[in-house]
């Protein structure tokens, strides 16, 4: 068995940019490239079991950030449509980002990280795609709150936790939201509609404890329950410009009946993309160039993506079956 | 005895005036059965709004709304049969098929970031296989009696096919409404006893198919025309 220490995200839950030198491979599944192939990251067996560092920091000591990280693990635990469990082993000395075969959450003082507010690495097995190691770090740089409504001026620890969880768990970046660019540099997220969306909401707010569609999808995909392929359906297609492939557009499909959105992007040079975990019916599909966060953030830095098209939606509705995808959809897209 | 009873042991008696009233000799030459082909229109029903919105930064405010849309089936041409058994000189059970191909359309609206306004559709097949008692006014029979209203209600199961048959809905249409049978010729001892027309116009109600969100109800108009055959 080869194995290899991969850091693959870093700063995920950032206000503004990754840290440089980090390799993102993330879509709507983390993948790791195994000779010419592609593998999703995942855990072999359930329940993930971890630890969490028995020191606090101001704000939030040992026990607090356990039961704010438990309630995260707990969130994810209760999608109905997906199979992941945890099991808290206990408190250790130990740090994150250690090679010690634990899986450890805890606070870490990195203050060059200016703008990261936590981070995920694994220790994957690199011939299969396993998970076989996985630590979450907190920045302790940042004040956090575990108070059930926020605090004002204090990122709140369970957000942030699921958020980092959904990466440990397997999960890439989502790119369901909006942000604008703040004067001094970086991005200010205006509104997002994922939890694993890379750009985390302001200090005080608790709104990301809440898991969105676009995360269940993604969780459901990666770690599907006996009936989620049965109830839901998926939608494929390629994105094209000029008759040629677009790589990294974002394509989301907005369930009319709720209004609830799932997305992914195009992948590969022909422009192809899959968007699973939908309920069946009709679809509106919404092409747009990832624009709302770094593209680090969301692919390799070598990744040729194209942002120059004009935000379009598919020209028809996009049935989706129940246990099937429907495929066939080429959605082109025109120069800026 | 309450409003809503006297109303309806008013509207009995009306119906039983206007049907009870027609001739015997004219009740024992009806021809007992009915075929009846034609086309059918049915109007276009809302299936409500919806938007795409994304919860926004700060706390306690609105919803960010990425765009918008509306939803609705809209109106379209088919085809029906109905096969009629008339019990008596005034009442018949009608059983009947009907085919049409309405489209669902989403318009939308509103992108944030400039997209433009577009209305999306996919086409729907729809089958209607229905029963209904139909109730023929014989007493407001006109143009010595080839000219004869009716009315009917009665409920169906429907099934609706979205493009490529890729999802089926299912659900029951609920209708009620009225027409008028226009006979060619007094019935005749023939194996085709009678040739005619019939128009109606009824209000349909959908319990199920193809609905986004909501209870699943929706109603709408249909008017159909078409070519009596009697046996």
């Amino acid at each position: 068995m080869t194995r290899s220490r991969t850091l693959l995200l870093v700063a995920l839950t950032v206000v503004v940019a990754l840290a440089a030198g980090d390799r993102a491979d993330g879509y709507l599944k983390l993948g790791v490239r195994i000779g010419s192939r592609s593998v999703s990251l995942q855990w072999p067996r359930f329940p993930v079991r971890y630890f969490v560092t028995d020191r606090g920091v101001a704000g939030v000591n040992a026990s607090q950030l356990q039961s704010a990280v438990a309630r995260a693990f707990d969130t994810w635990r209760r999608v109905s449509s997906a199979e992941v469990s945890s099991s808290f082993v206990g408190y250790t000395p130990a740090s994150p980002f250690e090679d010690d075969n634990m899986n450890v959450l805890g606070f870490l003082d990195r203050p060059e990280l200016e703008r990261v507010l936590g981070a995920t690495t694994f220790l994957i097995d690199t011939t299969d795609g396993e998970i076989l190691e996985s630590d979450i770090f907190f920045n302790s740089a940042f004040p956090w709150s575990v108070a059930s409504g926020g605090e004002a001026n204090r990122f709140d620890v369970e957000s942030i936790a699921l958020h980092e969880i959904g990466h440990l768990y397997g999960l890439g970046h989502s790119a369901i939201g909006e942000t604008e660019l703040r004067p001094t540099g970086g991005r200010r997220v205006i509104a997002s509609e994922a939890v694993m969306f890379p750009i985390a909401f302001s200090a005080g707010n608790i709104a990301g404890r809440t898991l969105k569609a676009d995360d269940i999808a993604g969780i459901s995909d990666l770690y599907p329950s006996n009936t989620f392929s049965r109830r839901t359906g998926s939608v494929s297609g390629r994105v094209t410009k000029n008759g040629k492939g677009v790589f990294g557009a974002h394509v989301v499909a907005m369930n009319p009946a709720t209004g609830t959105m799932v997305s992914n992007f195009s992948l590969g040079d022909d422009g192809a993309f899959v968007i699973a975990g939908l309920d069946p019916g009709p679809h509106v599909l919404r092409v747009e160039p990832v624009d709302d966060a770094d593209l680090e953030s969301f692919f390799e830095k070598t990744a040729n993506v194209d942002i120059d098209f004009k935000v379009m939606f598919f020209d028809r509705l996009a049935v989706v079956p129940r246990g099937g995808s429907t495929s066939q959809i080429e959605i082109a897209v025109k120069p800026k | 005895m309450d409003n809503v009873t006297s109303l309806r042991v008013a509207t009995s008696a009306l119906l039983l005036a206007l049907v009870g009233a027609a001739p015997a000799a004219a009740q024992t030459r009806e021809p007992k059965t009915q075929l009846s082909l034609g086309g059918i229109w049915s109007g276009g029903s809302g299936l409500g709004s919806a938007a795409a919105t994304e919860t926004r930064n700060q706390t306690g405010g609105d919803r960010y709304t990425l765009f918008k849309t509306r939803s609705e089936i809209e109106a379209a041409g088919g085809l029906e049969a109905r096969l009629t058994y008339w019990f008596t000189g005034a009442i018949g059970l009608e059983a009947g098929a009907s085919w049409s191909v309405p489209r669902l359309a989403t318009r939308i609206t509103g992108d944030t970031e400039d997209a433009p306004d577009s209305t999306v559709r996919v086409d729907v097949a729809q089958y209607v296989i229905d029963g209904r008692v139909v109730v023929r006014l014989n007493r407001l029979a006109m143009a010595q009696r080839r000219v004869v209203p009716f009315l009917f209600g009665g409920a169906g199961y429907l099934r609706q096919l979205y493009e490529g048959n890729v999802l089926v809905a299912t659900g029951t249409a609920y209708h009620a409404g009225g027409g008028v049978f226009v006979w060619f010729q007094p019935p005749r001892d023939r194996w085709l006893k009678r040739t005619g027309a019939r128009a109606d116009v009824r209000w349909t109600a959908h319990d199920g198919g193809v609905s986004l969100g909501g209870n699943g109800r929706r109603s709408l108009g249909v008017v159909s025309a078409g070519v009596v055959l009697q046996f």
